[in-house]
């Protein structure tokens, strides 16, 4: 069984940019809570600051691939007094396994700033229940 | 061993966090005055300042607005509250990153804010809190007859 949880645990493995990406604009990388159940595979981004305009999730065979700006209202004239935050654009990508997930059939949802993604597992790959017969 | 581990893990934290940014900020005031946060602190926050207000937005996603506390004392701001996240039932977890628990956030903004002149408002996941300069203290135009 352990076996099997290894190997699908493969299936989602947070692929960082290439040096040339990150040294472009620094970006921020989102926090995420990332967890596996019976029908699929489930992300929570945190990404306060995005609205669902600027929110963009491309997904492929091998990818997902999230994306955002920050927009915040700031009065005219505003100076930097001080920034834990200093960049308005976050980015992760991930690397899929298009063979057990069915990547067609990503859903998301934005609310209060957290992006949740959920990718179903392919029917095939869903456990199924097994009757037992007796007789 | 579960010591080790967690060690790593706030390491790894750390550099994911890193940014150039920082050291090019590390002299300035606000970061190494004695309410300075250490790096990673919950929620990150940053302060701007216009001629009419003082601006602290906390990038808090997922919050329950009614579990937030904000005092304003004087010019010391304390933001608190606590994020509960759920933990999926059945489910095997890979990635544990988000916040969860109670959190705390103390400020000292420019002494001529106004204590009576304050709001805030929650949206898309970040906490803004605004407050106003006391008329007083705001520069007037000299007019020169």
């Amino acid at each position: 069984m352990s076996d099997v949880t290894e190997r699908q645990g493969g299936d989602l493995q947070p692929r960082e940019g290439t040096a040339a990406e990150r040294s472009a604009q620094t970006v921020l990388r989102p926090a995420g809570d990332i967890f596996e159940h019976e029908n699929g595979i489930t992300l929570l981004l945190d990404m306060p600051g995005v609205s669902k305009e600027r929110l963009d999730i491309q997904s492929d065979r091998n990818s997902l691939v999230v994306e955002g700006e920050v927009q915040i209202d700031m009065p005219q004239e505003t100076e930097s007094l001080y920034a834990d935050v200093r960049s308005t654009c976050y980015r992760r990508s991930f690397s899929l396994s298009g063979e057990q997930l069915d990547t067609n059939a990503v859903e998301a949802s934005l609310k209060d700033g957290v992006l949740r993604i959920d990718i179903p597992k392919r029917a095939e790959m869903r456990p199924r229940k097994i009757e037992v017969k007796t007789g | 061993m579960v010591g080790n581990r967690s060690q790593l893990d706030t390491l790894m934290n750390e550099l994911w966090r890193w940014d150039p940014w920082d050291d090019l900020f590390a002299g300035s005031p606000w970061v190494t005055g004695i309410r300075a946060a250490q790096q990673g602190a919950y929620p990150p926050l940053n302060v701007g300042s216009s001629p009419d207000s003082v601006d602290v937005y906390l990038f808090a996603a997922g919050l329950d607005p009614e579990s937030l506390n904000l005092s304003l004392q004087q010019n010391l701001l304390t933001v608190s509250g606590e994020r509960k996240v759920e933990p999926q039932q059945d489910a095997t977890y890979y990635r544990r990153e988000r916040f969860n628990g109670s959190f705390q956030r103390v400020l000292t903004l420019p002494e001529d804010v106004d204590p009576d002149n304050v709001d805030a408002r929650y949206r898309d996941g970040v906490l803004h809190v605004r407050v106003g300069r006391r008329e007083e203290v705001k520069p007037r135009k000299i007019p020169v007859h």
